[in-house]
């Protein structure tokens, strides 16, 4: 058997056979004579740039970084429609963190160490950004976090090419505040998440306090994120008779909350402030649920009317996914726009030369006039309050929302570049 | 007042620990029911709740109608239960308990991902039926009309399975058959035809929780892992395999939860696992469960 295998089945290999492995034989023999050079360009012009896109993918916010995927997606698409990136392909390579450290630590090293990624963008939740961020800094991959966390642009945690086109819990906590006080009152309940951004927004609302002593904070409670039931917190939070009571409860959590808020009558006895809403967490509550309910956003489709910008990312974004993009779906859509941006016009995958090209700069992807912050890269931007619209003013079948106010783009929501530790 | 707390904050939140828990007991009782007679530890019973959510959503969308949704699911998701038991189950049994609780692991992911593929990972809304939707007032506090429905459907689900199993020739063999099977099978009865139907009464049930946590909870593809984890503390507190132990455990991890949360509710989620460790250092085989049936 063994002998057949080598001599072919006439048991002698042919003279055609024998030609074939001889001109295959010359052409490496002449490949490998080759100037190296030309070798090593031909090999790069196959090479596929890799974007690496961690999401959290399972878990209570798998809608909403589902969305991120796909509007990363949609900017890869442009790029590879129009010939690629310095020439190149981009390949697209997604891992889910399933919302846990542990797996977002694992499946980052993966992507850097394994996969051998160039850039990196990601991920929805403010702990599982942390430990992509710790394996983009090993490695010098220029990260686009598409997140709401205090931690990517604040030492140590910040890295020479961090960047974080999402806000910081600090500065929606600070917009939101003010907001709040004047316009629904100054006895303050909170309902607190037990994870990363749940506390960042908690504590950023008590400095807020502290610095404005009209304002009482009457009560906390907290959850686990995740927790399906919170009717239990609801005695407690009516006996504290707060004006508003603002919760930090996002993707199924809210829609949970907003269910059971409305079940419970809790929607009549005080008003009720998220810190985020988003649209798919609309949709899953339904609108009889979110009416009445006040929210922080950085975008809502529905500024398509105002902003030309936003229409060329909503409807494109419409017309392929099916439905209109979240706020998340914007972030990664612009934080993705700018990475794969400053690559091309750097014209090079040199991390400091993409840094040199987005710090300080001036842009608008998706939602009007944003800025890169020189010292700790974080995108300033503006901020909007909305509300739930009533059913029977419930505009098409996305208008879920009414936009009440907004706060302009600010350095001064964010801390300082000297209290992040940034010196001079 | 308690602790800064009224009585009639005291007397909703015993109300809620009572309503709570007898969810928690609606997604034990087929857990407890399937390990009992046939020592399956089902871990896909989560997926089948999700699975029943998900039909009754179907459903609602064709019938517009809950209470023929209410009927439909439990036949829908125990239907599937009979088949994955006939061709997946079956084979393993006589094995080791491990070989049914790894299959049942993995089906669990395969049913979810399932509906993911075909719903999508965004979850539905699903709205409270009109006849049922708003809060009552029950003097002490207001209380979701739906809620109470839950409550009494409940009650009735477990007082006809207490019947079933008590007053009827075939509970009788179902109990005989968790005691001893092999007694019940020397008596020329053939356990694999009882085994076949609980596992369906079983996964049934799971549908049946399904469907009526969906107005409370919304239906989503990952809705039944987060239960499958209390479900599973429930039958162990209760004792595996006992229906008394899974509705008295359900019953008192409800109210302890909901107890806990008033006064300290950092941590309301984990006092689950505090009760459940401390029943088991007092009593390891649980409140009311037989020694030696996981052995």
């Amino acid at each position: 058997m063994k002998e057949k295998i080598f001599k072919g089945e006439q048991g002698r290999i042919s003279r055609r056979t024998f030609l074939k492995g001889a001109a295959a034989l010359g052409g490496v023999a002449a490949w490998g004579g080759m100037p190296a050079l030309s070798r090593t360009s031909w090999a790069q012009a196959k090479k596929p740039i890799k974007l690496g896109g961690l999401f959290d993918l399972t878990g209570p916010f798998a809608t909403e970084s589902d969305d991120q995927r796909k509007a990363t997606q949609m900017v890869v698409d442009e790029y590879n429609k129009k010939g690629g990136l310095l020439g190149r392909p981009i390949e697209f390579i997604i891992r889910d963190s399933k919302l846990k450290t542990d797996e977002a630590a694992l499946k980052a090293k993966e992507l850097v160490e394994k996969e051998k990624i160039d850039l990196a963008i990601g991920t929805l939740g403010a702990h599982t950004v942390v430990a992509y961020n710790i394996e983009c800094k090993k490695h010098n991959i220029p990260l686009m976090g598409i997140c709401q966390t205090d931690d990517l642009n604040k030492m140590p945690d910040w890295g020479p090419y961090t960047f974080h086109e999402g806000f910081t819990p600090y500065m929606t906590a600070q917009a939101e505040a003010t907001w709040i006080a004047k316009n629904l009152g100054k006895r303050w309940y909170f309902l607190v998440g037990q994870w990363a951004w749940g506390q960042q927004l908690y504590n950023s609302y008590l400095k807020f306090i502290t610095r404005n002593p009209g304002i009482t904070n009457v009560g906390k409670s907290d959850y686990q994120l995740g927790a399906a039931e919170y009717s239990m917190h609801f005695p407690k939070i009516i006996d504290a008779k707060p004006d508003v009571l603002i919760s930090t409860g996002f993707g199924k959590d809210q829609v949970n909350q907003a269910k059971q808020m409305t079940d419970f009558g809790l929607k009549t006895k005080t008003k009720i402030f998220f810190g985020l809403s988003d649209l798919m967490m609309a949709k899953e509550a339904g609108q009889a649920n979110i009416a009445g309910l006040h929210a922080g956003t950085h975008f809502y489709w529905e500024m398509q009317d105002i902003l030309p910008t936003a229409k060329s990312f909503v409807e494109p974004f419409w017309k392929r996914w099916g439905h209109p993009p979240t706020g998340y779906g914007g972030y990664a859509y612009g934080g993705a726009k700018e990475l794969l941006g400053a690559v091309e016009r750097a014209g090079s995958l040199d991390p400091e030369k993409i840094r040199k090209q987005l710090e300080g700069r001036t842009y608008d992807n998706y939602k009007g006039k944003q800025w890169w912050r020189k010292c700790d890269h974080q995108s300033m931007q503006d901020f909007y309050v909305i509300r739930g619209r009533e059913p029977k003013d419930a505009k098409k079948e996305w208008g879920f929302f009414e936009v009440l106010g907004k706060t302009d783009a600010d350095e001064k929501l964010e801390r300082t570049c000297e209290e992040l530790g940034f010196k001079g | 007042m308690i602790g800064g707390i009224s009585y009639a904050s005291l007397i909703t939140q015993l109300f809620m620990g009572l309503q709570i828990g007898l969810v928690y007991v609606l997604l034990a009782i087929g857990l407890s029911l399937i390990f009992g007679l046939m020592t399956v530890v089902n871990f896909a019973h989560g997926a089948f709740f999700m699975f029943g959510a998900y039909m009754g959503l179907f459903m609602m969308g064709l019938t517009g109608n809950f209470l023929v949704s209410l009927i439909f699911v439990p036949l829908a998701t125990g239907l599937l239960g009979l088949v994955v038991e006939k061709f997946t189950v079956r084979p393993l049994y006589g094995r080791d308990l491990n070989y049914p609780l790894l299959l049942t692991f993995g089906l669990q992911f395969v049913m979810v991902e399932s509906v993911r593929l075909i719903w999508g990972t965004t979850g539905f809304p699903f709205d409270t039926p009109s006849a049922l939707a708003g809060p009552v007032n029950l003097g002490f506090a207001l209380f979701p009309r739906y809620r109470i429905f839950v409550i009494v459907i409940t009650v009735i689900i477990i007082l006809c399975l207490w019947a079933f199993l008590e007053k009827t020739n075939l509970g009788l063999i179902i109990r005989g058959g968790t005691r001893d099977s092999l007694m019940v099978r020397v008596l020329g009865i053939d356990l694999s035809k009882i085994w076949f139907l609980v596992f369906g009464i079983g996964t049934g049930l799971a549908g049946i929780a399904g469907i009526l946590a969906a107005p409370m909870r919304g239906v989503h593809p990952d809705m039944g892992v987060d239960m499958l984890i209390q479900a599973f503390v429930v039958v162990v507190v209760g004792g595996m395999g006992s229906l008394k132990g899974a509705v008295i455990a359900g019953i008192l991890i409800g109210v302890v939860v909901s107890i806990t949360t008033l006064f300290y509710p950092m941590i309301g989620e984990m006092i689950i696992f505090i009760s459940m460790a401390i029943v088991l250092l007092v009593r390891p085989s649980g409140l009311f469960g037989e020694e030696g049936l996981l052995e």
